[in-house]
């Protein structure tokens, strides 16, 4: 054996045959679903019909995270005097990223908790309104322009002060219309699910959450269009966007992306809509498929070989 | 200095202590500066046995956290609210919602808008094209 076959041999021990070296599968499967999730969201169109490959994507990192930590938490695994040795550190880092994910997902509760004992009841236009669509309103004493669905048992719509002040009654009913669209398409829940499993693989860009919510955005503002029409929900988006008195005499933040450009140009259909290329996310989404189930496999057949011994 | 929010509690309370936000609520009902033995007096009016050390420690607390000002006559202090009560929840709620849009906001809300527009340019061109195709759907 050659001096670097040799220490290619020692190297090789050094990385596998140490208690970390069952610690990949927490990594490898999520953080490739991760990479490829990430890589594959780029192909998708901002329309209402991307909201399922969308979620898969965005669920996929997650998914494959939680059958590596399911497996390694089992005590079957761990009792035995092989999978002590090889499995005490997976376990604990598993129940890391688990107790992790369980506390940020009680963090975001806690805020919508505390959204709720701040919000007062609505006004009578506000409540009239909402009455009619059949929704469950609180309004925001402040003169920011707020206006958005929050809860996950019981969505409900947040619109502020400043923002009744700057709509006008078909605004008004136009962005009811669209919060309406998220309620009744469970929206709200989905992110509440996607996020934790984001944060059980926290690994990549995220750009399939991001896609998800462009998607659900397109569906919201597709419903509100057809129910209220495309000009008032327009007229709404425009009459929030623009900075209050306070900001417009400062300086103006960049936004964050070009949402507001690519709605405003579906809903004003300004420029003609984009020809649907070729599907190209489908190998990315049957890959990602693969790899939610390769590492629960993987850990399966790690399980019988400690079982066997 | 970031509020301590309690949403058990509602109104002033939901961000003062307990004593803090009764002693508050004395202030802007009397909608005028009072003297240490004003609030004490309203306190003990309304059934609350305190002492007036603690009523004047916590005044002067507020006043250090510029929820209250404070001018002197004489020997006397005055203490007045420093925002009415209005703009003191506004800004409550303001906090409470930057903070969850900050913190969590993509993960549990879905927003109408979710930034600022590019510029004020793009949304004069958006208001204008609007304000065409309801011109043209007039009949």
């Amino acid at each position: 054996m050659s001096w670097h076959d040799s220490a290619l041999h020692a190297a090789g021990n050094a990385v596998l045959h140490t208690p970390f070296q069952n610690l990949w599968p927490l990594v490898a499967a999520p953080g490739l679903a991760a990479l490829v999730s990430d890589r594959s969201a780029r192909f998708l169109a901002r329309t209402p019909q991307a909201s399922w490959p969308a979620a898969i994507l965005a669920a996929a990192p997650g998914l494959a995270g939680l059958g590596v930590i399911w497996q390694a938490l089992q005590w079957d695994v761990v009792r035995t005097w092989h999978g002590l040795v090889m499995y005490r550190i997976t376990p604990l880092v598993a129940a890391g990223l688990a107790a992790y994910a369980v506390m940020r997902a009680l963090q975001r509760q806690a805020e919508v908790a505390r959204l709720f004992a701040a919000a007062a009841a609505p006004s009578d236009r506000l409540r009239r309104a909402a009455d009619r669509l059949g929704l469950r309103a609180r309004q925001l004493a402040t003169a920011d322009k707020e206006c958005f669905v929050a809860g996950l048992l019981r969505p409900t719509v947040f619109v502020s002060t400043g923002a009744l002040d700057q709509l006008t009654d078909d605004e008004l009913d136009a962005a009811l219309c669209h919060e309406r669209a998220h309620v009744r398409g469970y929206d709200t829940p989905s992110l509440f699910a996607l996020s934790l499993l984001r944060d059980l693989a926290p690994w990549g860009r995220g750009a399939a959450l991001e896609a998800f919510r462009a998607a659900r955005e397109a569906n919201a503002d597709r419903q509100a269009a057809t129910s209220a029409g495309p000009l008032n929900l327009a007229s709404a988006l425009v009459a929030l966007a623009r900075p209050g008195p306070a900001l417009a005499a400062g300086a103006l933040p960049m936004a964050r992306n070009d949402s507001l450009r690519w709605r405003m140009q579906a809903l004003l259909e300004t420029e003609a809509p984009p020809e649907p290329g070729p599907q190209r996310f489908w190998p990315g989404l049957a890959l990602c498929a693969a790899l939610v189930a390769w590492p629960a496999a993987q850990l399966q057949v790690m399980w019988l070989f400690c079982e066997s011994r | 200095m970031a509020d301590i929010f309690r949403p058990s509690r509602s109104g002033a309370a939901a961000v003062l202590g307990p004593l803090e936000g009764e002693i508050m609520e004395v202030i802007w009902k009397a909608d005028r500066a009072v003297s240490v033995p004003d609030v004490h007096g309203a306190l003990i009016a309304d059934g609350r046995a305190i002492s007036y050390s603690a009523v004047k420690a916590v005044l002067n607390n507020l006043a250090d956290k510029d929820r209250l000002t404070k001018t002197r006559e004489g020997k006397a202090t005055y203490f007045a609210a420093a925002k009415s009560r209005e703009a003191f929840e506004a800004q409550v709620v303001s906090s409470v919602v930057q903070s969850l849009k900050r913190n969590y906001g993509a993960a549990v809300i879905a927003q109408l808008v979710d930034e600022l527009a590019v510029d004020q340019e793009t949304l004069s061109e958006f208001e204008r094209v609007i304000a065409q195709r309801k011109s043209e759907l007039k009949p």
